[in-house]
């Protein structure tokens, strides 16, 4: 029930984009991010859709773990493509009952949809193709300049990656916990929101208790393995930038320059 | 030669207990040797094995690793690095979303250079015969592997001593297996073992016994020898491994058997022997 | 004292999909009303899918349910009505412990059946008294109990709604020797006072051998052999073969019988086997 949700799903491969430093990576993510909500004339979204193309297609993704990918979130999309069509004013198109179909509605759902498809598409190749590790590493090494501001950056990376590598063992947990209290005649289905609120207070509190002690045993675990910070620690997979991952970042920075281009030139 | 871990007058309380968890504990464990540590719940035999690596310090006495005192500080990490400590929930032990990486943790931890790491994660891998599941996600792995990717974690830091406090408690059949053989062959390359255990079938085959109860020990020898004293282990609510009970119910009802036939197979021959169901091809 | 019966159970995970596994196929399997009966099975054979169906936590994809001739899922509220006549404990149920007090703890699946008051105080007294939870225990938060104890507030959570079949997934796992006697002690106990029928999962054939008066095993998501425990326990290699841990006196015995010893089939525990062989042997040197 709970597993499947395909977040983060990593998927280890030898692809050109998988062997991309993960630093690339973010940095392209971010610029495509800004790549996509700048784009507002036809030629800019195609160059948008086109990029997307090429990453999928060099990452040997298939349109089903997109698909996949994107399963999660499609209520969203509906959700927003549809009060994107049904609630922008001008030049009506269709109208019935109390719906009020515009031709700005249905440029502006299309856009809007487009944008998220391609943001969920865009994030889901960054963590299909790159470990968690791999992804906090880079993080770490991007934030590295803030420690000069006293920011615990080695510390918080260490608490994502670890977060991420409980997510599924949680969601395990929680499934268990549920089943566990459903067999005690506990109710999540009936009843009013505050009801089924109070109805997960059964579930809450085993996992947080458990949580707390999962915490308390790992730390014991890390520090029997000699951790002690971030201090003097090395990577067995160190990050470096190659000519391909400079090559990457100059083309996305292209790619975006080129669609502020279109959008001033109005094409 | 020098016992690689000696623990001298050992007495240690919980903060806030009203009783010593550990009364007065003196002992030595040698290189290479494998031993096995038993006992009930609140016999002392974890807080016992979390002395020998500073998780815990004595209130009285002392832990000496290859003569480095657990209670020093600036030797902390030596300490953690030759002795390694393999935990019973297999799943609290793993840090890293991919095998691998998990493995990479401890040597990372110590400033090992990058290619050494490599080499170190690929060989503690191919010890505990997990090495095809390296770029594997750990949370999809069996109890049984989890532990085992858990022993590789520990055997990255290159330790002398790996001690193991009830690593098979949360396990399957097979996953005890799989950790038991892995133990034994750990023990056969001649690294040093302490497991922790209560179950008493997987300490069959370990060179020395030692039965704890009441944060004190009570026996301390060879299997066969500490097995023998099945009266005295049932007093302490501790039992017998089932092959021992077999002989020795033989033995109470007139059957000439020695009690130290362990395992299942010769325990069977050592009673077709006294039957003269077989003739003496099988003695130990 | 209820009858369980399964008529062709069959539970298919993530059909349609290519992940998908038949997990249960076509179960037939009738459990009379008060009968002790333990389910042995390797990981993954199907025995918790096949309990978690048993109090209706997952719904067949074919076959049907029926506690004491009725279809469990006939309506809702037969489907919520089963879940406090089938008493399920799932594995390290000391996990699930939530309330402030254990009192509390104990009361939540009595409480949920709707009980209040004094009726309630007594159930709550009941499910502890066969658990083995002493009333001193009371008030004390569960988080501050021993492993032990825990599992015995979360057992007693169960009794306390009487269920009339009572299911335990793996009740001694983690437990030290003694730990495991007390638990499988209280069980009987339950049994014998109540009549209730219980069912008891393990892959610990000792346990099985200590207590049931039916094994059932379960391999890939069938029954693979169905009977006493002298019964079941003849099958040696068959047993070894799917990875189950044999008694040491079940092999003795085995073996002993290879070797020439006229001794039944199927031991299972150490007094059986001494009995039996001692009692050939006056045959033996009367030769």
């Amino acid at each position: 029930m709970l597993k499947d949700i395909t977040l983060g799903q990593y998927f280890p491969g030898d692809t050109i984009v998988h062997r991309l430093d993960p630093r690339t990576k973010l940095l392209c993510v971010t610029l495509y991010i800004a790549e996509i909500f700048t784009a507002n004339t036809v030629c800019g979204v195609l160059l948008s859709y086109a990029t997307l193309a090429m990453a999928v297609i060099l990452s040997k993704t298939t349109v089903k773990q997109l698909l996949k990918g994107m399963k999660p979130l499609l209520f969203i999309i509906i959700l927003t493509g549809l009060l994107n069509l049904f609630y922008t004013t001008g030049d009506t198109l269709v109208k019935f009952w109390i719906f009020n179909i515009t031709r700005q509605g249905v440029i502006r759902s299309a856009q809007m949809v487009s944008r998220i498809v391609m943001l969920i598409c865009g994030s889901f190749l960054l963590t299909l193709t790159t470990s968690p590790l791999s992804i906090t590493d880079g993080l770490e090494m991007l934030m590295n300049p803030l420690k000069k501001l006293r920011v615990p950056v080695h510390e918080l990376s260490m608490m994502m990656s670890i977060a991420l590598r409980f997510i599924p063992t949680l969601m395990e947990e929680t499934d268990k916990i549920m089943s566990a209290q459903k067999a005690r005649g506990a109710d999540f289905e009936t009843g009013s929101l505050f009801q089924r609120a109070k109805a997960l207070l059964p579930v809450l509190v085993p996992l947080f208790v458990s949580a707390f002690r999962r915490a308390d045993e790992l730390a014991t675990a890390m520090e029997c393995r000699c951790y002690h910070g971030g201090s003097g620690r090395t990577r067995m997979k160190e990050l470096k930038m190659e000519s391909r991952d400079w090559l990457c970042i100059l083309l996305f920075l292209a790619l975006l320059a080129a669609v502020i281009a279109l959008r001033v030139l109005g094409i | 030669m020098e016992p690689i871990i000696k623990i001298e007058n050992l007495r240690f309380r919980y903060p806030g207990n009203k009783e010593d968890s550990l009364k007065n504990i003196s002992t030595s464990f040698e290189k290479g040797s494998f031993t096995a540590i038993l006992g009930h719940n609140g016999s002392g035999k974890s807080t016992l094995a979390k002395h020998l690596n500073s998780i815990l310090l004595p209130s009285e006495g002392r832990v000496l690793v290859k003569g480095m005192d657990t209670a020093d500080e600036s030797r902390l990490l030596d300490i953690r690095r030759t002795v390694g400590m393999v935990f019973q929930n297999p799943d609290n032990q793993i840090v890293a979303s991919v095998v691998e990486d998990d493995v990479a943790f401890a040597p990372e931890n110590l400033g090992v250079e990058s290619s050494e790491i490599r080499r170190r994660v690929d060989a503690a891998l191919k010890q505990v015969e997990m090495y095809e599941y390296r770029t594997h996600a750990p949370h999809l792995l069996s109890g049984g592997q989890k532990q085992r990717i858990a022993i590789a974690g520990v055997l990255a830091m290159q330790p002398e001593v790996i001690v193991l406090d009830e690593p098979t408690a949360m396990l399957d059949p097979q996953g005890r297996h799989e950790v038991i053989n892995c133990i034994e062959e750990l023990r056969r390359q001649g690294v040093t073992v302490i497991l922790i255990t209560h179950h008493m079938s997987e300490c069959i085959h370990c060179d020395r016994l030692i039965v704890m109860s009441d944060g004190e020990i009570r026996m301390d020898g060879t299997p066969s020898e500490v097995f023998s004293r099945v009266e005295e282990l049932r007093a302490m609510d501790l039992d017998v491994p089932e092959t021992v009970d077999i002989l020795y119910q033989f033995r109470k009802r007139g059957l000439d058997v020695p009690i130290n036939a362990l395992e299942a197979e010769s325990c069977a021959a050592v009673v077709a022997v006294a039957l003269h169901v077989l003739e003496g091809a099988f003695d130990e | 004292m209820s009858e369980i019966r399964l008529e062709n159970l069959t539970h298919v995970y993530s059909q349609g999909t290519p992940f998908e596994k038949v997990a249960l196929d076509h179960i037939n399997l009738t459990i009379p009303a008060g009968q002790l009966i333990v389910l042995l099975g390797h990981t993954g054979s199907g025995k918790s899918t096949l309990v978690q169906h048993l109090n209706g936590l997952l719904k067949p994809t074919e076959g049907r349910v029926l506690l004491d001739g009725q279809d469990i899922h006939r309506s809702k509220q037969a489907l919520r009505d089963t879940r406090f006549q089938v008493g399920l404990v799932m594995q390290y149920p000391e996990y699930q412990l939530f309330e402030e007090t254990v009192r509390r703890d104990i009361g939540f699946g009595p409480g949920n059946m709707g009980l209040k008051g004094e009726e309630l105080e007594e159930h709550i007294r009941i499910g502890a008294d066969f658990a083995g939870v002493s009333e001193e225990l009371f008030e004390l938060s569960p988080l501050d109990l021993s492993g032990g104890q825990k599992r015995r507030v979360a057992i007693a959570g169960i009794l306390a709604m009487e269920p009339g079949v009572l299911i335990l997934d793996e009740p001694t796992a983690g437990l030290d020797p003694a730990g495991c006697q007390d638990i499988l002690e209280n069980v009987k106990r339950y049994k014998q006072e109540t009549g209730a029928t219980v069912i008891l999962i393990s892959h610990d054939m000792n346990t099985a051998a200590a207590i049931a008066e039916r094994v059932v095993v379960v391999r890939s998501g069938r029954i693979a052999l169905d009977g006493t425990p002298d019964e079941v326990f003849a099958h040696v290699e068959e047993l070894r073969e799917m990875g189950l841990d044999i008694p040491d006196s079940t092999i003795v015995g085995y073996m002993l019988k290879r070797w020439g010893l006229p001794i039944p089939d199927g031991i299972s525990t150490t007094e059986e086997l001494v009995d039996a062989v001692m009692a050939v042997k006056g045959g033996i040197e009367g030769c």
